[in-house]
């Protein structure tokens, strides 16, 4: 047993290594003076972040996907929490429906859904391609698997149609139920899927590249198009954006770590089990005997 | 009556109204009947943002998959022009043997990978499967450009190796198919871990002990027990990577730019470029696309129904 | 002749000792049963027997044979787990016959389907264990175990999953196989109910260690110590002084007495013919009365202390809530602990 471990060490150790040597790569590059025939940059420099951050593009693009962050994810919540809650709640026979719409776009990829929002928006009635208006339409499709799997498992964790059984019992309506009993207990449930879907459109490059492009340029957009600029601004840049993205899964992962067993892999597990829904189910069956 | 959660279903409301005979209780369910239209109206906004801009939108693809390039003509002459255009076969099949190189290398790494992980304790389990879930997020353009600058024409290690050891990555060229192996295997490797490692818990110990007991050893316990229970996992994990991969745009595009004859590229370059818009071309391909996606699924789907008969 | 030997096992984690000194002995075909609360080290010595645990000290042997540092597919026993560890990807048949194949035994069909038959499965061969009930996975766990013909058979609180019923069932089911194949049992459980009926002999034990053996009667009429009386019987445990002063005589020595609640009497405290040669007296207040069945118990409380009274549940009279009694205790059954 303990002459094996050496050999899932040295594992672990390359995969460690393989995975992290980009990012350090690129920090260090963002932060070297001059650095190209040694394995160490020879010397360091804020220079490149100084730059960056008078850049006033960087500024606007960042401000760009903001709007449309919040925007789309805003929209989302506004519109999901009380579409799941009043779906599973009072008509539940339509839940299969309300999941496969949500669960879809998660096997469609952007490149296949930009093609026909192009083909509807670009003529017709409503012609919002090239505007931000289309992203927000197309971002609220991207984050609906996330945004319904974190409410419905909220929902789901605390027994929400007990509760407002419960609360119409004592006399409160289904307005008030839902205001004071279920939203309060399932805010920190929907805190996490509303990071994670900020930080998945904040690396949200095809829908915005294919529908709007340069006309509203997003930090992705700004990013791609500094690409063949200099590296070592470009670098302050990835890094700076990736910071950000680290943020937030931080925070994702300090809410999950509360109430999770697994946090670090139940996001990403959560849609594997949607994948293999009912052989899921069946593994659970075994363990459900204990 | 019954006062329960689905108090107001249909099903539980329908016989009611024979029995009603008084008015108060016909007001009732006059009430009722307006909180539920109340209630449906509430839902309009989801539905809208369904049709507007996820069923509609992959219906109208579809459909102008199926006109002519003047957009008038009824045809299916768009997937015959794919089928007979060596070019456009030529990105179908670089898109699949990437994405089918790339899925099973990663699956791979990743049982291994996974495994070592188990081995280690609970603490440092958790931190190395934050620096997977770390990784996973740097994918797309930033990823591409922090592999040009390691590996690029000017990469550091390009430079490095050049002026060290000399010919070792000189064949070595990241805009091309081994370097977007390489970097599509570096973001698929941490999703397949984590994919693939709760997977490892469901394997309890005492199913290792009870095969010692009857005899077995270890080789035979992975080769009857362990690998069979991880295959669903396995399978499921391998067709994400694989449609995964199939749809990827950011980083190729940010890496090969139209160098690279792929299919979400071509696609790209049909319905959203600044030369030789073809929507109709590029919808076929799209569905196409999506096919493949099914594709995946249903390989999924089969292969678990073969190999695990229990799960069926 | 001993079939079954552990020899001053000892065995520690860091700095706890798991199994304390432990020795003992089993016959051919015997039903032993280790009693004792979680934690006491008694899975610890089964899966030390298993050879799923190593031991620090001591010896295990298996007719005549030491085992102790015999790898458990070497050691020829057979062993049902709590949790069943079923190989959910094989159907029923697979299960079972799983071991043979490792064996690489000739008839592995007739053997299974004799097993099968033997654990009342028929029918269920192409079953797979999700799709039976914890019962019938129970069943398969020990068909799989039993099909080896293992010279013991080690069971880990393999009914402790089953609700009330099926355990019932399953107890005798187990019991009669037992005693058909005449396989030595080694037994593990925290229930003492279920080691009572089951057992020829039980063994309880203790911080890692076994602190009374002897057949279910003896445990349960002649328990060495506190520990033993209050585990098994529900005995009421009275301090010497605090009993000194109860029945207002010293005629008792020693550090503790323990009196089974069933040996107790109640009787009205108006009434004046008490039996004061063979019994003592102790006055009491009926504060609760509750039902399991057919014993009705008595919480009674005392200057003292309170003292449980357990009366098979006769349609006629009972004792009401705050009514006064005396207690009668028959002198010859207190055990002096």
């Amino acid at each position: 047993m303990k002459s094996s471990l050496t050999f899932h060490k040295v594992i672990v150790g390359l995969l460690v290594i393989y995975l992290l040597i980009p990012l350090v790569g690129t920090f260090l590059f963002s932060i070297a003076g001059k650095w190209d025939h040694t394995i160490l940059p020879e010397s360091y420099t804020m220079d490149w972040y100084i730059e960056l951050f008078q850049d006033e593009r960087f500024y606007d693009a960042f401000r760009r996907t903001l709007f449309l962050i919040v925007m789309s994810v805003g929209l989302s919540v506004v519109i999901m929490l009380p579409t799941i809650f009043i779906i599973t709640v009072y008509f539940s026979k339509w839940e299969g429906l309300l999941q496969a719409a949500a669960m879809l776009p998660y096997g469609i990829p952007p490149i296949v859904g930009a093609v026909g929002l192009i083909k509807v928006y670009s003529d017709g009635p409503i012609q919002i391609a090239g505007t931000p208006w289309i992203l927000i339409g197309a971002y609220f499709i991207t984050i609906l698997p996330f945004m319904y799997q974190g409410i419905r498992s909220s929902l789901r964790t605390i027994n929400a149609v007990q509760l407002v059984d419960a609360a119409e019992l004592l006399g409160a309506t289904k307005f008030q139920s839902f205001r004071t009993v279920v939203f309060p207990n399932i805010i920190s449930g929907i805190l996490v899927s509303t990071l994670l879907s900020v930080a998945l459109l904040f690396s949200e490059f095809a829908f915005a590249n294919l529908l709007v492009g340069g006309r509203f340029e997003t930090i992705q957009i700004y990013l791609a198009d500094k690409l063949n600029s200099s590296g070592h601004l470009t670098s302050a840049i990835v890094i700076t954006y990736y910071s950000m993205i680290l943020l937030l899964t931080g925070i994702v992962l300090k809410l999950t770590f509360r109430n999770e067993k697994n946090p670090v892999v139940s996001n990403k597990k959560r849609i594997l089990s949607f994948f293999k829904k009912q052989h899921c189910n069946k593994n659970t069956a075994i363990e459900g005997e204990k | 009556m019954k006062v329960d959660g689905n108090w107001f279903n249909e099903r539980t409301v329908k016989p009611i109204p024979k029995l009603l005979e008084n008015k108060e209780e016909r007001e009732v369910l006059r009430k009722i009947k307006k909180q539920k239209i109340y209630l449906l109206a509430l839902l309009l906004p989801f539905i809208l943002f369904v049709i507007g801009f996820e069923i509609g939108p992959l219906v109208a693809m579809i459909k102008n998959s199926f006109y002519a390039d003047n957009g008038i003509q009824v045809t299916i002459d768009q997937y015959i022009t794919i089928f007979k255009s060596k070019f456009y076969l030529q990105a179908i099949q670089n898109s699949l043997v990437i994405s089918l190189f790339s899925a099973v290398t990663s699956v791979i790494i990743a049982v291994i990978a996974a495994y070592s992980i188990t081995k280690f304790s609970q603490k440092i389990q958790n931190r190395l499967l934050m620096i997977a879930n770390m990784t996973s997020n740097f994918e797309g353009i930033p990823l591409s450009f922090s592999f040009i600058i390691l590996l690029g024409n000017n990469g550091l290690f390009t430079l490095l190796f050049s002026k060290i050891g000399g010919d070792v990555f000189a064949d070595f060229n990241l805009y091309s198919w081994t370097g977007l192996i390489l970097v599509y295997i570096y973001f698929q490797i941490p999703l397949a871990i984590m994919l693939i490692y709760p997977s490892y818990q469901g394997i309890k110990k005492q199913w290792k002990e009870a095969s010692s007991l009857l005899g077995g050893s270890t080789l035979s316990f992975w080769l009857h027990i362990g690998i069979p229970v991880l295959l669903p996992s396995i399978v499921g994990t391998f067709s994400i990577l694989f449609a995964n991969s199939m749809g990827a745009y950011a980083t190729a595009y940010a890496l090969v730019g139209s160098n690279y004859n792929l299919l979400s590229l071509q696609i790209a370059s049909l319905v959203a470029s600044d030369v030789a818009l073809k929507p109709q071309l590029g919808s076929a391909m799209g569905v196409l696309l999506a096919a493949t996606m099914i594709g995946a699924m249903w390989f999924n789907e089969r292969m678990m129904r073969r190999i695990r008969r229990d799960l069926r | 002749m001993n079939y079954v030997t552990i020899d001053q096992v000892t065995k520690g984690y860091e700095n706890q000792v798991v199994l304390n000194d432990i020795s003992l002995t089993l016959k051919k075909g015997e039903f032993a049963t280790l009693l004792g609360q979680s934690g006491c080290g008694k899975s610890t010595l089964l899966r030390s027997i298993a050879g799923l645990e190593g031991v620090d000290v001591g010896r295990i042997l298996i007719d005549g044979k030491d085992i102790t540092n015999l790898s458990p597919r070497q050691r020829e026993v057979g062993m049902v787990f709590q949790s069943y560890a079923l190989f959910p990807n094989m159907s029923v048949f697979d299960n079972i016959a799983y071991g043979l194949k490792m064996k690489k035994v000739k008839n592995i069909k007739s053997k299974v389907k004799n097993m099968i038959d033997m654990v009342d499965l028929i029918g269920k061969e192409e079953s797979y264990p999700h799709q039976l009930s914890g019962g019938q996975q129970q069943r398969v766990a020990l068909a799989r175990a039993l099909v080896m013909e293992p010279k013991v058979l080690l069971l880990d609180e393999p009914l402790s999953a089953l609700d009330a019923k099926i355990r019932k069932s399953l107890q005798k089911e187990l019991k009669r196989i037992q005693k058909e194949l005449d396989i030595t049992t080694i037994f593990v459980t925290h229930d003492q109910e279920e080691a009572m009926t089951m057992s020829d002999r039980i063994f309880v034990m203790n911080k890692g260690k076994v602190v009374q053996s002897g057949s279910p009667s003896e445990i349960y009429t002649s328990p060495v110590n506190t520990f033993v009386a209050k585990f098994i019987g529900n005995y009421n445990v009275c301090n010497m002084e605090v009993f000194h002063k109860l029945v207002r005589s010293t005629e008792l020595k020693g550090n503790e007495v323990a009196i089974r609640p069933e040996v107790l009497q109640l009787v009205s405290a108006g009434e004046d013919s008490l039996d004061l040669q063979e019994n003592w007296g102790i006055k009491g207040v009926i504060k609760d009365v509750s039902m399991t069945g057919n014993v009705l118990r008595y919480e009674v409380e005392t200057d003292e202390s309170a003292f449980l009274v357990d009366y098979l549940h006769h349609r006629g009279e009972m004792f009401e809530q705050g009514a006064r009694v005396h207690i009668l205790v028959p002198k010859k059954e207190c055990i002096i602990l």
